[in-house]
């Protein structure tokens, strides 16, 4: 059964009506967003532990062997890297990957960012304790610039699952706040690590649902 | 039921080409589209058009509330032309973005009232049959769409998609949102059962006097392979 003439009509006319642009070229403003996202992260390392009552800047991870930190570090931007890779839609495509690789994004970036960390505790001894609730304040503090610059990239429409798209990227901004709190934290030691590095991811990802669900969702033109 | 499963088996064999030719013309509009030429929107139309208003209406069973989700996916198709990816796939992109517009229209609560509208089947041919054959057509029908009815809704889905739409397992994939595999699963899954389901029917028939030609009635356990008691 085909649809009726008048509907080719009236879808015309109402396309007629609500004009839109052609085609831009987002790369460069997605790379000028990128690149904003950067400073403000690295803004937020330098500024944002003063707020909490710390040391901020780089200086504050002396306390790690350099090895151990450059090691922690390539792993957790090698995984940053991978992830991102995983969840923007670099095909072809105007849909997001399945939701089975965004699952796997979703719950694997907070495990494997800890498992990581926890990794390299046996190399060295942490210079001193903390629980972790400043290195959970600033990841949450530095991953709404990466969050930003993700949701740009991506195609901004998820028709079939806006909070799982959401989410994915929430994790892969939390990913790359990961790699600024690696920066900053020398610690290790699996209760600070459970507290202070991978519980934020997970609140993200779940930020990140709640965001992606209103955000990306379909609405009606 | 034959006729209907044979229907569809011939739908998968010979449409292919067809569809990919479609799917071309769809693809290439899209793009000329995008890059600013205004009247490639006509073709869209007539590209997707057709096959969303088939899919829709096997959905809600409504001719109202097809025309309206076909007229909504070509919107939404609209105001995403700026952010047209060069190259995409426009086919499965306009089914998940259909889907998703029935799914929502379901949720709210209008798919039960939609379903009781009376809507013939988009694939029943034109030419009127005679009473007879009509009256078991439609109940083979009815049966039918009953046993797909109460499969998994993932199940029914991705059956829909590739034996109703013959959209390719890839393309399937796509508009669920879930891994070739898994589309290729439950579509042998849902053939699997509907299979069985009219092998059932077959072996034990409802007694029902609106078969044109009716079979003699078979008990149970010869039915099954037993003998008769």
């Amino acid at each position: 059964m085909m649809p009726p003439e008048p509907l080719k009509l009236r879808v015309l006319e109402a396309a007629r009506q609500r004009p839109t642009p052609p085609r831009v070229d987002r790369l460069p403003s997605t790379i000028a967003l990128a690149a904003l996202a950067a400073v403000a992260m690295s803004a937020v390392l330098q500024w944002g532990p003063p707020l909490l009552g710390d040391a901020g800047g780089v200086a504050h991870v002396a306390g790690r062997p350099a090895a151990s930190g450059a090691w922690i570090l390539a792993g957790t931007v090698a995984l940053a890297l991978s992830a991102t890779w995983l969840v923007l839609p670099f095909r072809r495509s105007m849909l997001s990957p399945p939701r089975g690789l965004l699952l796997g994004v979703i719950i694997g970036v907070p495990l494997l960012v800890g498992a990581w960390l926890v990794l390299w505790h046996t190399t060295y001894d942490d210079p001193f304790t903390r629980a972790g609730w400043r290195c959970f304040a600033l990841t949450a503090l530095t991953a709404p610039w990466p969050f930003v610059a993700l949701a740009f990239a991506s195609r901004r429409v998820e028709p079939r699952h806006p909070g799982t798209a959401g989410a994915a990227l929430g994790a892969v901004a939390g990913a790359w706040a990961a790699v600024t709190v690696e920066l900053w934290c020398p610690l290790a030691v699996p209760q600070h690590v459970l507290v202070g590095h991978v519980l934020p991811l997970v609140a993200l990802a779940l930020a990140g649902a709640a965001v992606g669900a209103r955000l990306f969702r379909l609405r009606r033109v | 039921m034959q006729a209907v499963m044979g229907q569809v088996g011939f739908m998968a064999d010979c449409g292919n080409a067809v569809e990919e030719t479609r799917a071309s013309r769809a693809d290439s509009a899209m793009d000329r589209y995008a890059c600013g030429d205004e009247a490639a929107f006509g073709d869209i139309y007539d590209a997707l058009s057709p096959r969303l208003h088939r899919f829709a209406l096997r959905w809600t069973r409504s001719r109202t509330a097809a025309e309206d989700t076909v007229q909504q996916t070509l919107l939404q198709i609209h105001a995403a032309r700026h952010r047209f990816v060069c190259g995409s796939a426009v086919i499965p992109w306009a089914y998940a973005i259909a889907r998703r517009l029935l799914i929502d229209l379901g949720r709210r609560g209008m798919r039960e009232e939609l379903r009781a509208d009376d809507v013939r089947d988009p694939e029943e041919p034109a030419t009127a049959p005679s009473p007879e054959e009509a009256l078991h057509r439609r109940r083979v029908e009815e049966e039918a769409r009953r046993d797909l009815a109460v499969l998994p809704a993932g199940w029914r889905e991705a059956f829909e998609l590739v034996k109703f739409e013959e959209l390719s397992v890839a393309e399937a994939a796509d508009v669920l949102g879930i891994t070739r595999g898994m589309v290729k699963i439950r579509t042998h899954r849902a053939t699997a059962a509907l299979r069985e389901a009219m092998a059932r029917r077959l072996r034990d028939p409802p007694d029902r006097t609106t078969h044109p030609a009716p079979r003699p009635s078979r008990s149970r356990d010869l039915s099954e392979g037993g003998r008769p008691t």
